[in-house]
């Protein structure tokens, strides 16, 4: 995981020496899409060619699916409670 | 919830050729991903450096910032309680455990698997790869409806790294700091509250 957090900052040093290149803008938008899909495609890839985890998700896909509904659906709702109490005064 | 669907689309179109095993080398895959993974984080902090306006928001960042990842930790807890009353299986402390991977999946199934046997190992990579798949999937619904931390508090663990590009996309460049904190807290947390589970 730290090397997640060392590229970020290298990256966010990297930003901030490009700043007054605006143009590249755009290209940035669409090259983090392009990874955005790449990261997708290969854990979808990872999880089909995973033997182990398609024979149970037949079993237990059900359960999980459920299971992450439900914690999912918390969070979100104490996250809504915060964001609404808390945070979203500042931001207006 | 254009957005929504594509990243469905891609995601299963992925499962789809995993399944067919057409593609040599799925062994690297992990090491791929992980690739990947780094370009796009790189990626994102040049977006991050190049955009002035955040930087002065972040510094108007305080402690209620802290309140973002207690709310995913008591959020999970509760939805894991509710759970309970509807279903009988997985046992109690099995289902926190499972819920308390918040997203990370190899760490968390490798533990519960380890302590309580295959089986609950694997509903625990389903759930938590799920947990990381419905929030790429939900974020730009879950903004709409329920506000901008309701996509870092689905996230749980994964918002430090894979959702966060998501959740700055739809939440806004400005929770950059609020998702890398939840998604780092989390993920040093949950080696400490799994065991904490199973032993009380």
């Amino acid at each position: 995981m730290h090397w997640v957090i060392a590229f970020l900052l290298a990256g966010i040093v990297f930003g901030i020496y490009l700043r007054k290149r605006k143009h590249l803008s755009s290209k940035l938008e669409l090259s983090i899409n392009i990874t955005i899909y790449l990261l997708l495609f290969t854990l979808g890839l990872k999880a089909g060619s995973d033997d182990a985890i398609m024979e149970r998700l037949h079993s237990l896909g059900l359960n999980a699916l459920i299971i992450s509904t439900f914690t999912i659906g918390g969070s979100v709702l104490m996250a809504w409670f915060v964001y609404h109490f808390f945070f979203k005064k500042e931001t207006k | 919830m254009k957005g929504s669907v594509i990243i469905l689309l891609v995601f299963i179109l992925g499962i789809l050729i995993g399944m067919l095993k057409i593609i040599p080398g799925t062994q690297y895959l992990n090491d791929i991903t992980l690739y990947i993974l780094f370009v796009m984080m790189f990626l994102v902090g040049v977006s991050l450096g190049f955009d002035k306006n955040i930087w002065i928001q972040i510094k108007n960042t305080n402690i209620k910032i802290l309140m973002v990842p207690l709310s995913t930790i008591i959020g999970t807890a509760g939805g894991i309680l509710l759970y309970q009353f509807f279903f009988s299986f997985p046992k109690g402390n099995e289902l926190y455990a499972i819920g308390a991977g918040f997203g990370y999946y190899s760490y968390s199934s490798g533990y519960i698997s380890k302590i309580s046997g295959e089986m609950i190992g694997i509903i625990a990579l389903l759930a938590n790869i799920i947990r990381e798949v419905l929030t790429l999937v939900l974020a730009p619904f879950l903004v709409r409806y329920f506000g901008k931390l309701a996509p870092i508090a689905a996230g749980g663990a994964t918002t430090s790294d894979t959702t966060l590009p998501f959740i700055l996309k739809y939440s806004g460049n400005e929770y950059f700091l609020c998702a890398i904190i939840n998604g780092v807290l989390l993920t040093l947390l949950i080696p400490v509250i799994i065991p904490l589970i199973y032993n009380l």
